[in-house]
């Protein structure tokens, strides 16, 4: 009995005695810790290395801002711009060459000024005369706005690209991308790229074909659609933020490249200071809240000169912690980055004002005769379905027994003149009836729709130097009479007007003949996919309709 | 005279008793001696190897010539001798520090890359190579790196702790890092020096 209980003691103790050493020898690697990353005092860490080859965000002009790496939207996402009131744009001009794809905000006069700046700007800069042009049936212009992340593109990719780049490759693109829209903010990022783009060899992607770039800049613009302030990249930081992004990043770099100090770096001289600030026009809002930044080539500093380790010759990207982004945000740019997850409330009400330039941009002027009448509505709904903008001349009569139609008409912001109270000749008429015709009609019109009516379209195109001076008013006549009340049917109809309308036409239709108002649909690809901008009339002449007879721009 | 009779059978049964009793109580010593080791670092040998939790300053050199503060996790062994040896929590980095004769950290290096070379332990010395930087700690620190190694010494214009940086195969491979993943944490643990 003694016997077994020794022999149990000694095994119980023997493997005790085991367990212990193995306990005291060795401890297990903490598979789950993870190295520090190299940081700056802000947080701020160093992202892959990017190359810079000439490729995406290359600036080879030296003074525009580089661009960033990829596309983060900030708040929603907008899956259809139209719905929510963006108005899409594209032009495309062979003769300098140039190609763009725009935005406009209705009711934001502020952004629409900036987007019209920066087409102009590029336009201007190719020292080339500008005329607006258009293109035969099927050019295929028609898809419009920006292009979701266009903006990140390499410039060959940009400028080789038939949806954005000039034709020939060789040129300007300009292009766009939608950020986001939240609270009562829409982002917007615009990006302009100037050079040549060779097509690529067999094999090779057009992103990695060869360009000489002369001009690459990006900028994005923030428009709170409710007070109508806009604000870009260079006003969106303090003034201090740039330099702290510097000695951050630089901070950074010197423990990529071997160096052992935290120690504060010294402040950036000017021009590592612009490099900076450039950097931070193009900063992208992070899943995390935080930004990415990207530094262009020429990042340097005596911190790092002691390390051995010249300019950077490559792009440097870093994240910037939503903390120290949020410490770094001018004001309004606080408001913006608080408002990242509401829902957007959408544009203002009644926003049709979304500018048209006629010397920027081939328009075309539809216009519908003798409404409203029971086919008006279904015209009209054509209309604001396709964001499209159409002008009628009423008959005085009709507009009294529709109020409603005539009413509806002006609120979606299509434009309305007089076309007489019964649809008499005028020329038949005595001076005083001729003008009480017109003026008459007006009256009504502008009474429903609560807007002046200043412009009329003289009955059968019937106008003489009597009536035109016994009216005083511009008569609007046409380039393009589709002859619809002969009833030709759908298929002539678009041939009679989309192929042979030219820049600054005037199309005449009837809203009472359902043909023409069925197929406004067709007229209004067709004439979109030619690269038109469809015009009201007073449009077409920025306001300043010319007096007397007036068929085209 | 009387005899003894003995029972061969009983002599045998007792010398494995005093054998077995023998066995247990030396058994029962080592356990408590190796229990001792484990709860009690630092008894009786300077290579027990304790996990600290990143805010306790280790000491560096026996009388005490500088300290150092590890981040949390990190193993430590021979805290308060003449050589403390760091382990970062994957294994994967090793760090030897040690204090240093007098002098400038560059020259404290350099000597004593010189005499690693003159031992024949590299090729070079690389006293050419090595930079220094001024810390946030207002110490200067000279090192040469390499890609899998890095020899410092930090210090005044007096003094100086040497310090030897090696990752350490196979935990480094394993967790798939190399001398660049760590040298952030190297960057802490060098900013976290102070002499005296």
């Amino acid at each position: 009995m003694a016997t077994t209980w020794q022999w149990r003691g000694l095994a119980l103790a023997l493997v005790t005695a085991l367990i212990a050493g193995t306990a005291a020898c060795a401890r297990e690697p903490d598979a789950g810790w993870k190295p520090p990353v190299a940081q700056g005092p802000g947080g701020v860490s160093l992202l892959a290395a990017v190359k810079s080859t000439g490729q995406k965000g290359a600036n080879t002009s030296g003074q525009q801002s580089q661009n960033p790496k990829n596309t983060r939207t900030v708040g929603a996402a907008i899956p259809d711009p139209a719905k929510i009131g963006i108005v899409s744009g594209r032009i495309r001009n062979d003769s300098l060459p140039i190609q763009a794809r725009y935005v406009y905000l209705p009711g934001v006069p502020k952004f629409n000024e900036r987007v019209s700046e920066l087409l102009w700007t590029a336009i201007k800069a190719t020292g080339k005369p500008y005329a607006p042009q258009a293109f035969p049936v099927g050019a295929g212009l028609g898809a419009r706005g920006c292009v979701d992340g266009s903006t990140e593109r390499t410039p060959a990719e940009l400028l080789l690209d038939k949806a954005t780049g000039p034709a020939g490759g060789s040129g300007t693109a300009i292009t766009c991308s939608l950020l986001g829209a939240f609270g009562p903010y829409v982002g917007v990022r615009f990006r302009t790229v100037t050079g040549t783009a060779e097509t690529p060899k067999q094999g090779v992607k057009p992103a990695d074909a060869p360009a000489k770039v002369v001009a690459d800049r990006t900028t994005t613009l923030y428009a709170n659609v409710r007070t109508g302030e806009v604000s870009d990249d260079a006003t969106r930081w303090r003034e201090e933020a740039p330099a702290e992004l510097w000695r951050d990043t630089v901070s950074a770099l010197r423990t990529r490249h071997g160096g052992l100090s935290n120690a504060p770096v010294a402040a950036p001289g000017k021009a590592q200071l612009a490099l900076a600030a450039a950097a931070l026009e193009g900063a992208e809002t992070a899943d995390d809240g935080g930004l990415d930044v990207t530094f262009g080539p020429g990042v340097a500093a005596p911190e790092l000169a002691g390390l051995g380790t010249d300019a950077t010759k490559d792009r440097t990207s870093v994240h910037v912690p939503a903390k120290t982004a949020e410490s770094w945000a001018a004001p309004s740019e606080q408001q913006r980055l608080a408002a990242a997850d509401q829902p957007f409330v959408g544009m203002p009400a009644g926003s049709w004002t979304a500018p048209v330039d006629c010397t920027l941009v081939p328009c075309v002027a539809v216009t519908y005769d003798d409404g409203p009448s029971k086919h008006t509505g279904e015209l009209l709904d054509t209309l604001k379905s396709k964001q499209a903008l159409a002008t009628f001349f009423m008959l005085g009569n009709a507009a009294s027994g529709s109020p409603d139609l005539v009413r509806r008409a002006a609120a979606e912001g299509q434009e309305l003149a007089s076309h007489t109270m019964t649809h008499p000749d005028l020329t038949t008429l005595s001076l005083a009836a001729a003008s009480a015709q017109v003026k008459d009609a007006a009256a009504i019109i502008g009474k429903l729709s609560g807007r002046e009516v200043t412009m009329y379209r003289p009955p059968y195109g019937a106008v003489n130097e009597k009536v035109l001076r016994a009216v005083g008013w511009p008569a609007i006549l046409w380039s393009v009479d589709t002859n619809d009340w002969r009833e030709p049917g759908p298929d002539a109809l678009v041939q009679r007007s989309v192929p042979v309308l030219e820049p600054g036409g005037i199309v005449l239709f009837h809203d009472t003949h359902v043909d023409s108002v069925k197929t406004a649909g067709r007229v209004i690809d067709g004439l979109r996919d030619r690269g038109f901008t469809l015009a009201t009339v007073s449009q077409l002449f920025d306001g300043k309709v010319p007096a007397g007879r007036v068929s085209s721009r | 005279m009387s005899t003894v009779q003995t029972n061969p059978r009983e002599v045998m049964l007792a010398r494995r008793r005093r054998t077995m009793i023998a066995a247990g109580i030396l058994s029962s010593l080592l356990t408590v001696g190796l229990l001792l080791l484990v709860l009690l670092p630092g008894i009786g040998t300077p290579g027990a190897a304790e996990a600290v939790d990143g805010t306790r300053p280790v000491a560096i050199g026996d009388p005490k010539a500088a300290t150092i503060v590890p981040g949390a996790g990190w193993e430590v062994t021979g805290a308060g001798s003449d050589e403390v040896r760091l382990v970062s929590p994957d294994h994967g980095l090793t760090v030897r520090i040690s204090p240093a004769p007098s002098g400038k950290p560059a020259e404290v290096l350099a000597a004593e890359l010189g005499a690693d070379a003159g031992a024949g332990s590299e090729p070079g010395s690389g006293a050419d190579k090595i930079r220094t930087e001024t810390l946030a700690s207002k110490l200067a620190v000279a090192h040469l790196d390499s890609a899998t190694r890095v020899s410092a010494a930090v210090g005044d214009d007096r003094r100086a702790v040497l310090l030897g940086v090696e990752l350490s195969e196979p935990d480094a491979k394993q967790a798939k890092r190399d001398l660049a993943s760590y040298r952030p944490a190297l960057v802490a643990l060098v900013e976290s020096i102070r002499l005296g």
